[in-house]
């Protein structure tokens, strides 16, 4: 058994490695595009079955947001960015899930012996689309932070000089923009690799029966993080569009 | 850097993820936040006009409800009054009939009794002349030539007084 924490290449292009995990990402962009083209084709007023389940679903995300933000308006401006970290994040954790992803592939004969290395790997197991996706997170969180606010005002969060407290302060929250990084790249990328690990596990254990609850926490680990993610991200461009303390 | 290398970390796969992501989010957008946010906002305001638009019905039948009863109260006023101003009219014109009638009669009646005066006179004054005709024929009858002119006509003149006395 050989567990990699990093995504093995396949080929490469150009000079680019295509990595088992970049190769499920752009199936995955495809396959949540067309779903959503098919869908989308034809909305009626009086919506049919396909409708009615993708309208509640944007009810309950925009109500789940609501919550975060407490502005409509808000809620509205950051939902396409906070509504494709959901879903493309609930998409390639449950990936991994799937017969095959992890299993199939070549073995590999290297200096440590064989290894496996599988065609299929979830992005959100490899540190490169976690990461991607936290920078562009936090990213956006500082453009929309002194979007409302302004540069000057913005920037006061991070820097004062009006007494020791506040000079102290600005450096920590300073230092919390970039923790926000590693800790979604790093929350994300560790609760999907750790049950992906756990999973290989378990299977190496006992093929039947057994490896079905864990399949079953591994379904609910991916919804957990993928909320966690995009509600978390909401909470910081609330916080980051409010007012430095004075 | 050794520790990103190690952790799996690639510049150019990060780069390409991120390129997935900002194309993933732009396709969705199009293709699901675009269209499905629109149709939840169109549904919102249709349900919003309809509720406003319900109510604006409401209460428009209510005013429509007021006016129409206020207009029945109106018109059964004024049929009322047009039928009690009838009443009234014809009234007075029954009254007036009435009146003038009653005057015509009298005068008729006034008219009437002048008349039967005017014939009793004149009956009375032929029967006076008439009686003193008689009165002289009469006495010269009786008296034969005993009585002269002078006497003849005192005697009528005294019986024609008396039957005047008697009569008037």
């Amino acid at each position: 058994m050989h567990i990699s924490i990093k995504a093995e290449p396949l080929f490469h292009i150009f000079g680019l490695p295509i990595t088992n995990s970049l190769l499920v990402t752009w199936v995955v962009v495809v396959a949540l595009v067309l779903a959503s083209y098919f869908v989308t084709r034809r909305l009626t007023r009086i919506p049919g079955k396909a409708q009615n389940i993708i309208e509640t679903f944007f009810e309950l995300l925009l109500g789940l947001f609501d919550g975060v933000t407490g502005d409509r308006a808000l809620t509205k401006k950051i939902f396409p960015l906070v509504a494709t970290i959901f879903i493309s994040v609930l998409a390639v954790n449950w990936t991994g899930l799937f017969p095959g992803v992890g299993t199939i592939g070549i073995n590999e004969i290297g200096h440590e012996g064989t290894k496996l290395v599988p065609f299929l790997r979830a992005p959100s197991a490899d540190l490169n689309f976690t990461l991607g996706l936290s920078l562009i997170s936090v990213i956006m969180i500082q453009i929309w932070g002194i979007g409302a606010l302004g540069i000057g005002k913005y920037s006061k969060k991070f820097i004062s000089f009006k007494n020791p407290l506040s000079f102290f302060i600005g450096i920590l929250e300073l230092v919390s923009e970039f923790s926000k990084v590693i800790s979604f790249s790093f929350r994300l990328f560790g609760n999907i690799f750790a049950g992906e690990v756990l999973l290989t596990v378990i299977l190496s254990l006992t093929y039947y029966i057994v490896p079905v609850p864990f399949l079953m926490l591994e379904l609910f680990v991916g919804l957990i993080q993928a909320l966690v993610f995009s509600l978390l991200t909401a909470v910081f461009v609330t916080l980051a569009r409010q007012e430095a303390h004075e | 850097m050794e520790v990103f290398s190690q952790l799996g970390i690639d510049w150019k796969l990060l780069i390409a993820q991120m390129v997935n992501i900002v194309i993933l989010l732009a396709l969705l957008y199009k293709f699901l936040y675009k269209p499905v946010l629109k149709a939840l906002d169109d549904r919102q305001k249709m349900v919003t006009d309809s509720v406003h638009k319900a109510d604006e019905i409401a209460t428009r039948l209510k005013v429509t409800e007021k006016e129409q009863h206020d207009l029945l109260a109106k018109a059964r006023e004024q049929a009322q009054e047009i039928v009690a101003q009838a009443r009234d009219v014809a009234k007075a014109q029954t009254e007036e009939a009435v009146t003038r009638t009653r005057a015509e009669v009298e005068n008729v009646v006034r008219q009437a009794k002048v008349h039967i005066e005017a014939e009793k006179q004149k009956m009375l004054a032929d029967a006076s002349s008439q009686l003193a005709d008689v009165v002289v024929v009469a006495t010269k009858k009786i008296m034969g030539e005993v009585a002269d002119e002078k006497m003849e006509r005192l005697l009528a003149q005294k019986a024609v007084d008396a039957l005047k006395d008697v009569n008037v």
